[in-house]
């Protein structure tokens, strides 16, 4: 190779300024979206591989169907599963149960740190999720009652730069702990997110020796903790919410099939709960790396990723490096036709055909190296902004590298081929106007395109018609001028709760841009953490088949939010929120056997011990987002605060928002003087459900514009090619009278036609696709036709416009320049 | 044409003091040099000159295919310098036809379908066209090319089939950019005879030629160098 072959390939470039930029262009918008894909796919596929022997770590979910033939899949399991598969197989090593909370967190007086992911674990967490143990006292980890051990970043937000061992916080309830040992941190890419461990140990003496009312620890020396084994009836009884989540550590190959095949036989020899003996009980072994994008069970400890969602990603992935292959070679064809005549004289001068072969490849490398050059960085700045992470991975620049030594190579050899060494000396006697090739792959790869972008077209448009259709739909409760705040964490601390609210209750809904107040343990767009299977008609020895969701709350509830009471009365205001009166929803009410909701007036039922008396029946509402269906639910008057974290909620009437809150703001700094008054909009926060819904629109979108760039790109290409062939063609009609409209209206009708043959495969594609992503919501929009339409004008106009440019250019063109003879 | 019945001599197409220039590196180079000409209907006039003379693009300019800087033109008494891109387009689709030297037949189109492109362009109905495109395969004697592709056919037919076309919207003027240059000499002769055939129906013809055999069967040469009569 001499310098005169880059010199020759840098001043064509500069030649063919339009060509390079849109061949230039093509490869930074492929070589980008991959780069970007290709991190984010990783990233969700690798959740969970960092722990040490991750293959070997197993969640035992739980899968039983009791004998009405209900099925539950849950996450959770009872304590005894995980121990009893620890004690009596040999090839579990060990064995871990967690049970998860959200705390809040006061270290002294000053800091408070709500939302934290709390565990309530053993020593043995650590057995089975290695971390290191950064910071330890002579203490055995997670042996001291009164110890907790936090991780690293937690450990620096709470306490800076200092030694975190030995220090005091409290949390909730008031419980104070000392931080026994420090651990590092777990990864974002894990399904468990934890930042604050406290041992069962702690949990069961501090639930007996903690005196609620005068908030005291009472200290027991005597105290000696014994978990049942896992043969005992109390490891088995647990109701949904106090199951933990369950692991298991195999030795190494151990095969999971065996293990399965033990439990049936195991578990006779546990002495199970009547109804357990009654139902079929199956365990169900998930690799802990495969939770993120398989596992979608019921109470998972967060929402999971989407394995859906990676498969949409691979095809993006697959698509836009096709069609960025094809639109790149079929460019470089154009461009090889335009350098035929130079490659013709080189050939009479001497250079062999590897020497031409040489300088188109060149070419080729030029336009890669510029590409990537641009591109790396992009998706860098991506990749940085987007994931979180710090940079591209190696594997993913490897793959990215042999990706554009393999395009250089092909986009220089087809046309090489094709071409070149068919036409080299034709091109003197004929130039470029004599090309009468017929590339039939040109087409199909256009038309493949647009079937792409239409199909995402659509999709995009049925996503955004049932994200309005969830904005827009009827939820049965009224938040648009209703705010919330959590309830104040220092009321615990406080004998004193119910006057308090009293006073803080009495003195708001005095303000006369207040309408009503409402304090609950969940409001709508919360999930309600509480359900119970063991609800009974009071009469009846058995609970009813489902289980039912719980919810406290005061009689100010459905008036917060505009509730509708289809039967009885609401609930009777009671001084100390305690009352054996509740209301339940439709859906319960159907699910409990009446059919009309005055018959379930004055009913009894039975939760724990505790007999309820049915006050009213409520309209079903959506209490959650409308991927889910109403769930059956029990509104109790029953306010002890032992459920963690409750709500206020206020219904205003004064469109004065900044004022009514700030009277509001000063009553509660009166009275909860340690505390920040912070309030959202229950109409947003009932929105933000729908944010992974946003973010995978957003993708869509995003992809779709690219798809649509891309797809345009390839098209210009091949309208290129076409006007390139046909150009004396076009001289011809032009001087035998052809208008510029008429050339215009004969190259695009080819074009439009490739379009609408897309368009009629993508119309069943993307109806498939879109009812199979509306599989995710409970209730759904329907695909209308003018989703169709739309999709089709725009696919048609875009088409039409990148086409036209170059039609009109042809069209133009002075017949004399395309006529002469050489 | 109301004039036509009352002048003995019609005169088609007027060129006077014609110039044509392109810069080039900061230079006027010319292409066409003070050119004047007058052409009479029912002449058959001969250019001629040697290769960069001007001849081709002469002929354009006649042809009202390619525009010029300085001079005045007028075809039929229509000052084709004064007038707009589409007038002009009108008037040289109405009246005149072109033959090439490659033929310039389209050749994804058969023979007949070469023929009735330009009917299909000037609006002609769709029962008028087969009667003209069936004339022409007549008069041509290519009726039994009809249904063959260019690439199908010699080049003598090829430039028969050219001639055909540009005649089928009955021009006043034909125009022929070295229409024997592509063919051998029986080929050539042959074309050549059809021409003053066609001269001597009425059809005013104007050719670029290098073969002085050829220019012989017009009634006047022009000859032409370095853009400029000579």
């Amino acid at each position: 190779m001499n310098s005169q072959v880059l010199k020759t390939v840098l001043r064509s470039l500069g030649g063919k300024k339009f060509l390079s930029l849109t061949k230039v262009l093509g490869l930074i918008v492929g070589y980008a979206v991959f780069l970007f894909l290709a991190e984010k796919i990783q990233f969700e596929e690798s959740y969970d591989t960092f722990w040490g022997s991750a293959e070997n770590i197993y969640r035992v979910a739980l899968d039983v169907t009791n004998k009405e033939g209900e099925e539950l899949k849950s996450a959770k399991n009872f304590s005894g599963s995980s121990a009893l598969l620890d004690a009596e197989i040999h090839g579990v090593v060990s064995h871990v149960n967690f049970g998860k909370d959200i705390v809040t967190v006061f270290n002294g007086p000053d800091q408070k740190i709500q939302d934290v992911d709390f565990a309530w674990s053993d020593p043995s967490f650590f057995e089975v999720f290695d971390r290191k143990i950064l910071k330890s006292e002579s203490k055995e980890l997670l042996e001291n009652i009164h110890g907790v051990t936090i991780s690293q970043s937690f450990a620096k937000k709470l306490f800076g730069d200092e030694n975190p061992l030995g220090k005091e916080i409290s949390v909730n309830e008031g419980w104070t702990y000392v931080v026994d040992a420090v651990f590092e941190d777990i990864p974002a890419k894990s399904h468990i997110k934890i930042d604050m461990i406290g041992s069962y140990k702690t949990l069961f003496y501090y639930m007996q020796n903690f005196d609620n009312r005068a908030q005291v620890l009472i200290d027991n020396p005597d105290y000696e903790f014994n978990q049942p084994t896992p043969y005992e009836t109390r490891r088995w009884g647990a109701p949904v919410e106090y199951r933990p989540y369950c692991y298991v550590k195999l030795k190494k190959g151990t095969s999971i099939a065996s293990i399965k095949a033990m439990v049936t036989p195991l578990l006779k020899k546990v002495a199970l709960p009547q109804n357990l003996k009654d139902s079929n009980i199956n365990f169900l072994f998930q690799p802990v790396a495969d939770i993120h994008l398989k596992s979608k069970l019921e109470h998972e400890i967060s929402a999971n990723g989407n394995e859906k969602q990676l498969l949409f990603l691979y095809i993006i992935i697959a698509v836009v490096l096709i069609v960025c292959i094809i639109n790149f070679i079929n460019l470089n064809t154009i461009s090889a036709i335009e350098s035929l005549k130079g490659f013709t004289i080189r050939v009479l001068n001497g250079s062999k055909h590897a020497q031409i072969f040489q300088i188109m490849l060149m070419e080729s490398f030029v336009f890669n190296f510029f590409a990537l050059a641009i591109a790396i960085p992009l998706a860098h700045g991506l990749v940085v902004s987007q994931l979180g992470l710090s940079q591209i991975g190696n594997s993913s620049l490897f793959i990215v590298l042999a990706i554009a030594g393999g395009i250089t190579v092909l986009a220089a050899a087809i046309p090489f081929v094709s071409i070149v060494k068919n036409r080299i000396f034709g091109a003197l006697k004929g130039g470029s106007n004599s090309i009468r090739q017929k590339w039939t792959g040109q087409k199909v790869t256009v038309t493949l395109q647009f079937v792409i972008t239409i199909v995402l077209i659509v999709s995009t448009l049925g996503i955004y018609k049932q994200m309005n259709f969830m904005m827009d739909k009827e939820l049965g409760f009224n938040g648009n001028k209703t705010i919330y705040s959590f309830t104040p964490m220092t009321m615990n601390q406080h004998p004193d709760i119910p006057n308090k609210l009293r006073t803080f209750k009495n003195e708001v809904l005095a303000l006369s841009g207040v309408n009503s107040f409402s304090v609950s343990s969940s409001i709508p767009g919360k999930m309600p953490h509480r359900e119970s299977n063991q609800v009974k008609e009071i009469n009846s020895a058995e609970p009813y088949a489902t289980s039912f969701n719980q919810i406290s709350v005061d009689e100010g509830y459905i008036n917060t939010y505009d509730i509708k009471l289809l039967a009885g009365s609401n609930l009777k205001n009671q001084s100390k929120w305690n009352s054996d009166e509740v209301l339940i929803n439709k859906i319960a009410m159907e699910k409990m056997g009446y059919k009309d909701p005055n018959k379930a007036i004055g009913k009894v039922i039975v939760i724990g011990n505790k007999n309820y008396a049915i006050q009213g029946v409520m309209e079903n509402y959506h209490h959650v987002s409308l991927h889910n269906t109403v769930q059956p639910t029990i509104y109790m008057q029953n306010l002890q605060w032992d459920h963690g974290v409750g709500y206020y909620s206020m219904q205003l009437t004064s469109n004065n928002i900044t004022e009514i809150t700030s009277q509001i703001a000063a009553i509660w700094e009166n009275l909860y003087p340690k505390e920040e008054f912070i309030f959202n909009f229950s109409d947003s926060t009932f929105e933000k459900q729908y944010g992974r819904d946003q973010k995978f629109n957003k993708t869509l979108s995003v992809s779709t514009f690219l798809a649509l760039l891309i797809s345009c790109l390839g098209l210009l290409g091949v309208a290129l090619f076409n006007t390139k062939k046909r150009i004396k063609e076009i001289g011809v009609r032009k001087v035998n009278g052809a208008k510029i409209n008429e050339i215009i209206v004969m190259l695009n009708r080819d074009f439009i036609k490739w379009v609408v043959i897309a368009y009629i495969v993508a119309c069943p594609i993307s109806w498939y696709a879109i009812d199979k992503w509306l599989e995710n919501f409970a209730y759904k929009t329907s695909i209308s036709w003018w989703i169709y339409a739309l999709a089709g004008v725009v696919a048609i106009t875009i088409a039409l416009l990148t086409v036209s440019w170059q039609s009109f250019k042809a069209a133009k063109n002075n017949p004399v320049n395309a006529l002469r003879n050489e | 044409m109301h004039y036509e019945t009352n002048k003995k001599i019609h005169m088609l197409l007027q060129l006077n003091n014609i110039f044509k220039w392109v810069q080039s590196g900061g230079q006027r180079v010319f292409l066409l040099k003070d050119i004047n000409l007058s052409v009479e209907e029912g002449e058959f006039i001969s250019i001629m000159g040697p290769s960069g003379s001007g001849k081709s693009t002469l002929l354009n300019v006649i042809g009202m295919l390619d525009g010029f800087n300085e001079g005045e033109y007028n075809f039929m008494d229509e000052p084709v310098h004064t007038l707009k891109e589409k007038h002009r387009a009108n008037l040289y689709k109405q009246y005149i036809g072109f033959v090439f030297q490659a033929y310039h037949l389209i050749d994804e189109l058969t023979v007949k379908e070469n023929l009735e492109m330009p009917l299909l362009y000037n609006k002609t109905s769709s029962s008028e066209r087969k009667a003209l495109v069936a004339d022409s395969l007549d008069r041509f004697n290519i009726v039994g090319k009809k249904d063959l592709f260019p690439s199908q056919l010699s080049g003598g037919q090829q430039q028969l089939v050219g001639i055909a076309r540009a005649l089928i919207t009955s021009p006043k003027l034909i125009l022929a950019d070295e229409p024997t240059g592509n063919l051998n000499s029986k080929q050539g002769e042959e074309i050549m005879e059809l021409f003053k055939q066609l001269n001597n129906d009425g059809v005013t013809i104007i050719q670029v030629t290098h073969s002085e055999k050829n220019a012989a069967y017009g009634s006047r040469i022009i000859n032409l160098l370095d853009g400029r009569r000579i």
